[in-house]
């Protein structure tokens, strides 16, 4: 039975879904503009963040904050790994060449997570933040969900004026604006690629800690959050932080209000639909994001 | 190498070291044929040297060249990548499967059938995603091959025989049963279609087709200026990769005689993309070999079930040190080694191959663009 309730219950399941979508999009569109690579590993890197908060927190037992500053620290020094001794090498060559070492990046980071971590659906996420419910009204939320959107919005919006106040991301600005330029203008290009790499992979590692409790912890759930992720960024035309992060929040929410309609394989369906919708309507997506932040740059 | 491959061979009041680059190439083919020969004579004889298991993993391994077949042609001479191959081939499987359990028609009927409907799948997915240059493609792919794996082959009840999979009746050749456990018969029909496959991707490489094909990859703007109707070229170049895709699904239904989901999901077709760059997208031989590897590793693994993944973290990290230290793959090395060889035949300097930074949009892997000249498929 569809009530009003219901559909207001799961849209705010699904803004709760798509914020995190929204931030792993972020990382997506952070590393493209400021580097040209599309990381398809961007949610293996999340995945395995995730497992390693999972080890040191869940089957160890170690106090969740330590288990969990050990899965960002991962994930920054995979992401600056990554970019250091796969991708700069490769700066001068196609992109595809650079996407292909990506996918590469994404088969081991699976692998190795199943060889560690077992190739299983029994694995119990670190629970963050409450599970427990809320009643507000005649809905019930539960504090993870509401605690999520709290936090992605606050890490947008913390990106947001980094890249608008902070050297540093006035330099990544620039960098994604016109490389040649800003290396002439003095701007270390290298280390604005590493950050770039470092902070992109931290949204990655943060999207999937917070995502666990809400799926299935297996090696490929939060894998597959990559495609998610990108539906969102094409949203965003690949370049407007606004947009993407709205594009992964409406993503989410029309997800969530599927699931009344048609079977939970069909949110793929929906995915594909709007990644080949996007592309389709790619002057339009273009146009609304240009009048949404007034520019093509990256913010 | 683009602009040299569009121009006739065979121009009158050519210099001496181009007509004896020309020999070269005649005689390059005529190698090429006799190695083709060979392989074929070997296949045909295999079922005479070994029986039963071998015999079947070999057959796999034919049904597995057939799907790299796919990769060449799209990767190799259009400069697109898919992550969906693996999809396309569980597709032609369910669909030929599917087909012959509905409507009980011949396995021979059926899977035509599923392989043009796949080639129609493809154009229809690749519309959208080629009429953009740059990475749109692998995109939609990854997304098609999630869609695969969690609807179509999941919650779609008429393919998936609602979710039992299916067993098929193997067909009778030359009043032959295809059943028969010492798997002749079956090598011989996967042969027959692996054999096709080459033959197809062969005409089309050296035909209009392929020209156009390496003029794109090369220099995509160049082409287009030149009258290439580029999207539409590239369209095709998907559609092929997706039937023949398929056609591998086709026989591996055949060869496993059932079909379920889980060899065809995203990983896997991850996979053949990695297993079809690190054995050179562009080479027959290397295309074999690296089948032979995907087929015999698991099975050596099995007898150790924990180190499965073993697989995996091979394909990915031989992938990538492919990328940054071989843009050949193990097949261009081999075409390396022929070229030396034909240039020390031809004693032409006219063969030198452009410096090894390829334009921005250029084929993976990018360097070393290749024209008609190296022949090796």
């Amino acid at each position: 039975m569809v009530t009003p309730t219901l559909l207001l219950e799961l849209t705010l399941v699904g803004i709760a879904f798509g914020a995190l979508y929204s931030l792993a999009a972020l990382g997506i569109v952070l590393i493209y503009k400021t580097t040209g690579v599309l990381n398809f590993a961007h949610g293996a890197i999340g995945m395995f963040s995730t497992f390693i908060a999972y080890e040191f927190g869940v089957v160890r037992a170690w106090p969740a904050p330590i288990a969990l500053l050990l899965a960002l620290l991962f994930a920054a020094g995979f992401g600056w790994f990554m970019e250091r001794f796969t991708l700069r090498p490769l700066r001068a060559r196609p992109a595809l060449t650079r996407v292909i070492v990506t996918l590469g990046w994404l088969l081991i980071l699976q692998a190795v997570a199943g060889l560690i971590f077992g190739d299983t659906n029994y694995h119990v996420p670190l629970q963050i933040f409450p599970r427990r419910g809320v009643q507000i009204a005649q809905l019930t939320l539960g504090y993870d969900q509401i605690a999520n959107v709290i936090v992605a919005a606050i890490l947008a919006v913390l990106l947001g004026l980094f890249l608008r106040l902070a050297p540093l991301g006035i330099a990544m600005r620039a960098t994604s604006d016109n490389p040649a330029a800003a290396q002439l203008l003095g701007i270390r290009v290298d280390r604005v690629a590493a950050s770039s790499w470092i902070l992109g992979s931290l949204l990655a590692a943060v999207a999937g800690l917070l995502l666990a409790p809400l799926v299935t912890l297996n090696t490929t759930s939060l894998t597959v959050l990559v495609i998610e992720a990108f539906g969102a960024a094409l949203i965003g035309g690949l370049s407007s932080l606004t947009l993407t992060f709205l594009g992964g929040i409406a993503l989410g929410v029309t997800q969530s209000v599927l699931v009344v309609f048609v079977p939970p394989g069909a949110k793929e369906v929906l995915t594909f639909a709007v990644i080949l919708g996007v592309l389709l309507l790619r002057r339009e997506v273009r146009t609304l994001a240009i009048s949404a932040v007034g520019g093509e740059g990256l913010l | 190498m683009t602009i040299s491959a569009t121009r006739p061979t065979a121009a009158p009041n050519r210099p001496a070291g181009d007509r004896r680059l020309a020999a070269a190439r005649l005689s390059r083919n005529v190698l090429d044929g006799a190695l083709g020969l060979g392989v074929l004579a070997l296949a045909a004889l295999a079922p005479s040297l070994v029986r039963g298991y071998v015999l079947i993993v070999l057959t796999l391994v034919l049904v597995y060249t057939v799907a790299l077949l796919s990769l060449v042609v799209l990767t190799g001479y259009v400069g697109q990548v898919s992550l969906c191959q693996a999809s396309f081939m569980g597709l032609g499987a369910f669909l030929t499967a599917a087909l012959m359990g509905h409507y009980g028609i011949s396995y021979f009927v059926a899977g035509p059938i599923a392989i043009a409907l796949v080639f129609l799948a493809g154009v229809a997915v690749g519309l959208p995603a080629l009429r953009l240059r740059g990475l749109t493609l692998a995109i939609v792919t990854l997304s098609l091959a999630l869609l695969a794996d969690n609807f179509l082959f999941v919650d779609v009840g008429w393919l998936n025989n609602n979710g039992n999979g299916w067993r098929i009746v193997r067909p009778h050749v030359f009043g032959v049963s295809l059943d028969r456990p010492d798997g002749v018969a079956l090598f011989r029909v996967a042969l027959v279609g692996a054999a096709l496959a080459v033959l197809i991707v062969v005409r089309l490489r050296r035909g209009r087709t392929g020209k156009t094909w390496f003029a794109m990859r090369d220099a995509e703007i160049a082409a287009a200026t030149s009258g290439v109707p580029v999207v539409r070229m590239k369209l095709l170049a998907f559609g092929v990769a997706a039937a023949l895709a398929a056609l591998a699904g086709m026989l591996y239904v055949l060869v496993l005689g059932s079909v379920s989901a889980d060899r065809f999901n995203f990983v896997a077709s991850i996979q053949l993309l990695a297993l079809a760059v690190i054995a050179g997208i562009r080479s027959l031989p290397g295309v074999v070999l690296g089948a032979l590897f995907y087929i015999a590793l698991p099975q050596i693994l099995l007898q150790f079930p924990a180190l499965v993944p073993l697989t995996s973290i091979i394909l990915g990290a031989g992938l990538i040190v492919q990328v940054i230290t071989a843009p050949q793959g193990l097949g261009g090395l081999i075409e390396d080694a022929e070229t030396r060889l034909f240039r020390h035949l031809a004693g032409a300097r006219a063969t030198s191959d452009p410096p090894a930074a390829g334009p921005p949009d250029s084929a993976l892997p990018g360097s070393t663009p290749k024209g008609e000249g190296h022949a090796t498929l």
